[in-house]
């Protein structure tokens, strides 16, 4: 194994770590809980990791947020998982071909996955049923939840970007 | 010279002749010294100490990793009581169920997870195949119906609480003997109640009425505490009534529950005259 290789091998189990590290914290009873409402913090940093390292890496880490997803919420298990590849692989290509890997697009990518997801899992899990005053619950549940999680992914997107160079430091040297 | 030698010599007559009496002069340069010489000795004591501290510094290291030592031990006891402590509330908790309902089998589970998706306060526990729980066994706790498991893997479970719209109990009023079935309402989970619809409109159901559950599905055992009657109002179609329901529980807060993987009737659904089929 070349000392590049290793490098690449370190990134990735740490980016893994992350993942995990912001599972465990989105998934803690009462951890940052604000009337009610808790942010999604994995799918924010798997769509950073897309912005940084590109639409493979990004979609693999993708899948595995989305899986942990699953993990925690109601859908089906893949049903996450699955949006996550995908929505990942189209942040990598993004900005491969249209954006830039910054802040603005970072934020502009997570808000837009963190929607496109939330309603989703609201249209196929209560939408779906037709359940009574329906729309009350997306109102007040799902809407709020993504705002904070969009609120929240500055923080991750600093933190992907840490990761992110110093790895490229170390691959320069 | 000689003058100053001859007002000493007074004040050490008139001192002996007191004795013991502080002269004037004593007094007045007194007043001088003893602030002085208190600064003195603080000085001389925390420099005692400064290099005490060098002079001891391996007793007093040997002392600090020994009060360390006892800290580390008394907070590890400290941590030891807790667990002990929530540990002998569950079985409390355990023992009370066992000794109202002989039938069931549980199995004590701790609420590990919330996810933020999570609808109406659904929540992951601690305890999966491997240690019994099946699809579908009802949750509750000392104080009542929680929910039911509606996803399992091998370490971990998904609980759906009453408050979900998806889950239907079957319930009834042992006051009155009115039967309905307890649901969750998107309008109300917000405040943490459900709705018990399909009541009689003869009813005699009233605010403060305790529900149970009926047994009747099959899916949960019969006369688990399910909540207390807030409210009865009519339906919309005026053909039946519906009561507001306060869960006996607080979903929104459980930290531990008991899984029941087996009671008496489970499986089997009950017919219109109170018989058992499978």
């Amino acid at each position: 194994m070349t000392r590049n290789t290793g490098v690449h091998v370190l990134k990735y189990t740490v980016y893994v770590l992350f993942i995990l590290i912001c599972f465990v914290l989105q998934q803690t009873p009462s951890l940052f809980s604000v009337f009610g409402v808790k942010p999604v913090l994995i799918v924010s940093a798997a769509v950073c990791i897309a912005v940084f390292e590109g639409e493979f890496a990004g979609a693999l880490l993708g899948a595995f947020a989305g899986v942990l997803c699953d993990m925690g919420s109601i859908t089906i298990f893949g049903f996450n998982g699955i949006l996550m590849l995908v929505f990942c692989a189209a942040c990598g290509l993004l900005i491969l071909f249209l954006l830039r890997p910054n802040f603005l697009s970072s934020l502009m990518l997570c808000a837009a996955v963190l929607f496109l997801r939330g309603t989703l899992e609201y249209l196929s899990c209560l939408a779906i049923w037709g359940y009574e005053s329906v729309g009350m619950y997306y109102l007040r549940y799902t809407l709020p939840c993504i705002v904070y999680s969009v609120a929240v992914s500055p923080i991750i997107f600093i933190m992907v970007k840490k990761i992110h160079f110093a790895f490229e430091e170390r691959l320069k040297d | 010279m000689a003058a100053v030698c001859i007002v000493l010599l007074a004040f050490m007559l008139r001192a002996a002749y007191t004795g013991g009496m502080g002269t004037i002069l004593s007094n007045t340069f007194g007043f001088i010294t003893t602030p002085l010489q208190k600064i003195s000795a603080s000085i001389s004591d925390a420099a005692t100490g400064f290099f005490e501290t060098y002079l001891m510094a391996g007793a007093i290291k040997e002392e600090n990793e020994e009060l360390k030592e006892e800290v580390r031990e008394l907070k590890k006891q400290l941590v030891d009581y807790d667990e002990l402590k929530q540990k002998n509330d569950q079985y409390k908790e355990f023992l009370e169920i066992k000794e109202r309902n002989q039938d069931f089998e549980f199995q004590p589970a701790s609420v590990i997870g919330r996810d933020p998706n999570a609808r109406f306060y659904s929540f992951t526990i601690d305890v999966g195949t491997l240690d019994g729980i099946a699809l579908y066994d009802p949750v509750i706790t000392s104080d009542g119906l929680v929910g039911i498991v509606y996803e399992t893997a091998a370490s971990f479970s998904k609980v759906r609480t009453i408050l979900d719209v998806s889950i239907d109990v079957g319930v009834y009023n042992p006051r009155t003997m009115d039967t309905g079935i307890v649901t969750g309402d998107i309008s109300l989970f917000e405040d943490g109640l459900c709705r018990m619809t399909y009541v009689s409109r003869e009813s005699t159901m009233q605010p403060g009425d305790l529900i149970v559950t009926s047994g009747i599905s099959g899916i949960f055992p019969k006369e688990i505490a399910v909540g207390e009657v807030k409210s009865v109002n009519p339906e919309n179609n005026g053909m039946s009534l519906y009561c507001v329901i306060e869960p006996a529980v607080d979903v929104k807060d459980i930290k531990d529950v008991f899984v029941i993987t087996s009671f008496s009737g489970q499986g089997s659904e009950l017919n219109s005259d109170g018989e058992e089929t499978q």
